[in-house]
């Protein structure tokens, strides 16, 4: 069991005891709040192309306009890569890459999910670079076999060379969501 | 392995455009070459490289690169991988990821 929270720069963060997909607990991002590898830990010279693989969870009866961002490419809060979760009133609905430079956004294309609130839902996101830009893909994990959920690229390929941090953040201002498992991969 | 190897022969044996058979080769001597100085061990996939020698009879508007390459990103696309080379690593090995590292678990 691996209890190294002290690997991670977290911000409005707690463990939750009593919801897990790992005993004995899962880490609560309230509302604002993020949680990044630190980058002693996980470099980003090792995940210039890499992958996340976690567990998500959002309580019932929320309407998640803004759920999680699984960042990448990490630079500071003005500027990096995510994958962000959205939904409805019942479920996560939308998974699609952003990028902010400088604190401007640019959203690439919506992949349709469909992931129930109340259960815990396994997803894998993966960017490397290619010669066409950086390729972004996502899926989803039932019993070890992924789904591929969608691809996207950006041909701008911001920090190519240098990596970043990788990690998550909460950036409803209403609503708490909670992880588990986290791995994180490079190349 | 022996069926993702069967697999990708009998789309070869659909889809083979000969002109592009030599470029194919290329492709694999040099993930052949990079196999061996990781692993020390022959590359498991010269049996497709072998295969795709033999198929100038078959026609395609497709070329055999593109189509190979195509095949592994679209049909093998479930653990992604950056390069032709670590495509090749991805699906012909039977050891996980050799590219793709874990560096770090979080349990919480």
């Amino acid at each position: 069991m691996n209890m190294g929270t002290g690997d991670w720069d977290l911000n409005r963060c707690e463990l939750e005891w009593s919801r897990y997909v790992d005993p004995p607990s899962c880490l609560k991002i309230l509302t604002n709040g993020s949680a990044i590898a630190k980058a002693s830990v996980v470099p980003p010279s090792r995940v210039i192309e890499g992958m996340v693989d976690f567990w998500l969870y959002g309580a019932s009866g929320v309407s998640y306009t803004n759920a999680l961002d699984a960042l990448f490419r990490w630079q500071d809060g003005n500027n990096f890569y995510a994958g962000q979760l959205f939904g409805s009133l019942d479920a996560f609905t939308t998974l699609r890459f952003i990028r902010y430079v400088n604190g401007s956004i640019q959203w690439f294309a919506n992949l349709s999910i469909n992931w129930g609130y109340g259960v815990w839902h396994r997803c894998r996101i993966a960017w490397w670079n290619d010669p066409s830009g950086l390729i972004m893909r996502a899926w989803k994990i039932v019993n070890e076999t992924p789904s591929l959920i969608g691809t996207v690229t950006d041909t701008a390929n911001l920090w190519n060379t240098t990596g970043g941090r990788v990690g998550f953040r909460n950036p409803s201002p209403n609503y708490n969501i909670w992880v588990d498992l986290i791995r994180i991969y490079g190349v | 392995m022996s069926a993702i190897i069967t697999w990708l022969i009998d789309r070869f044996r659909e889809r083979v455009i000969p002109k592009d058979v030599e470029d194919f080769n290329r492709k694999v001597a040099i993930a052949e070459w990079v196999w061996m100085l990781l692993y020390g061990l022959p590359a498991p996939f010269t049996k497709v490289s072998a295969y795709a020698t033999q198929s100038h009879d078959q026609v395609s508007t497709e070329s055999l690169s593109g189509v190979f390459v195509r095949l592994l990103y679209e049909q093998f696309s479930e653990t992604p991988m950056p390069s032709f080379v670590r495509l090749l690593y991805e699906q012909f090995s039977e050891t996980p990821m050799p590219s793709f590292v874990l560096i770090f678990t979080e349990s919480w």
